[in-house]
């Protein structure tokens, strides 16, 4: 008997660990909040993104983004909100400026390198 | 040799990885976010007092003020307290503890000497992240439009305190 209710016990435990984070209840928006925690960073994660991660500070900003799409907030404002708070490292993907074309064309260049170096001379 | 160019992906590859060791050795933090010349307002907040009395509000802060952020299950927390009280008596410092229950908060202030004018709760972790937190402790700096001009990521210690508040407040 006693077993039994320590095997309760325990899987109340792991219950209360568990908390299902509540999906918005529209299909479109939470689409929208998908593709957002998908653009955002878990700033105390290694290299992943929020929808990824497990950490608090992912959730947090889940529900922070649920929030903002529910309330109707664009994309871009979203988007922005963040970057003000936490800086540009909080986007995924670098912006395209003065500071990063050497990031995004450096992998074209050095393809167009390899192929015109490397061809075999007929 | 007849084949150099061969070994030129190699050469490159060597280049980068060295240029990349050296530029990314340099970096003093692994996060270097919301850069202190990046002044951001101080959103609306009104936060559940710690004690139990009126709402710790955005309203109230006037002139330059600190805020802390803190918790009671953090270690981190409790080296910083010294350099917070220090802090007090030059401008004021309130608190806010992230994701903590008021009767732990409340025993953890007791322990640990409480610096704070004020301090509010954040249970679910919405003003945090309102105002870019990552962790525990941080600690913000408000000038006097309601800026926060300076942002702490880690214990306050009497060398940031100097260069990331005093020095800011003139």
């Amino acid at each position: 008997m006693i077993r039994v209710l320590l095997f309760t016990l325990l899987l109340m435990q792991s219950a209360y660990a568990f908390v299902v984070e509540k999906p918005l209840a529209d299909a479109a928006l939470e689409a929208r909040a998908q593709s957002l925690f998908k653009q955002t960073r878990c700033m105390v994660c290694a290299g992943e993104s929020v929808a990824e991660s497990n950490a608090e500070l992912a959730k947090d900003m889940r529900m922070l983004i649920r929030d903002k799409v529910r309330k109707g907030e664009p994309d871009e404002a979203i988007t922005a909100y963040l970057e003000s708070r936490y800086g540009e490292e909080i986007s995924l993907s670098p912006p395209v400026d003065a500071r990063t074309y050497a990031l995004w064309l450096l992998p074209l260049m050095l393809l167009a390198l390899g192929y015109f170096g490397l061809r075999p001379k007929r | 040799m007849k084949h150099w160019r061969y070994f030129l992906p190699l050469g490159i590859f060597l280049a980068l990885s060295i240029a990349l060791l050296v530029l990314l050795g340099q970096q003093q933090t692994l996060i270097t976010i919301a850069k202190e010349d990046h002044p951001r307002p101080l959103p609306e907040f009104s936060l559940p007092n710690v004690k139990g009395g009126a709402p710790f509000m955005r309203k109230e802060i006037r002139g330059y003020a600190v805020i802390n952020i803190a918790a009671s299950w953090c270690t981190a927390c409790k080296i910083e307290q010294p350099a917070l009280a220090k802090l007090a008596n030059q401008v004021s410092v309130y608190g806010v503890m992230w994701k903590d229950k008021p009767p732990v908060a409340r025993m953890w202030l007791k322990r640990e000497g409480n610096p704070y004018k004020k301090v509010g709760l954040d249970e679910d972790g919405r003003f945090a992240v309102d105002i870019g937190l990552t962790g525990v402790p941080e600690t913000l700096l408000i000038d006097p439009n309601g800026m926060i001009i300076s942002h702490i990521r880690g214990p306050v210690t009497e060398e940031n305190m100097q260069t990331e508040i005093l020095d800011k407040m003139k």
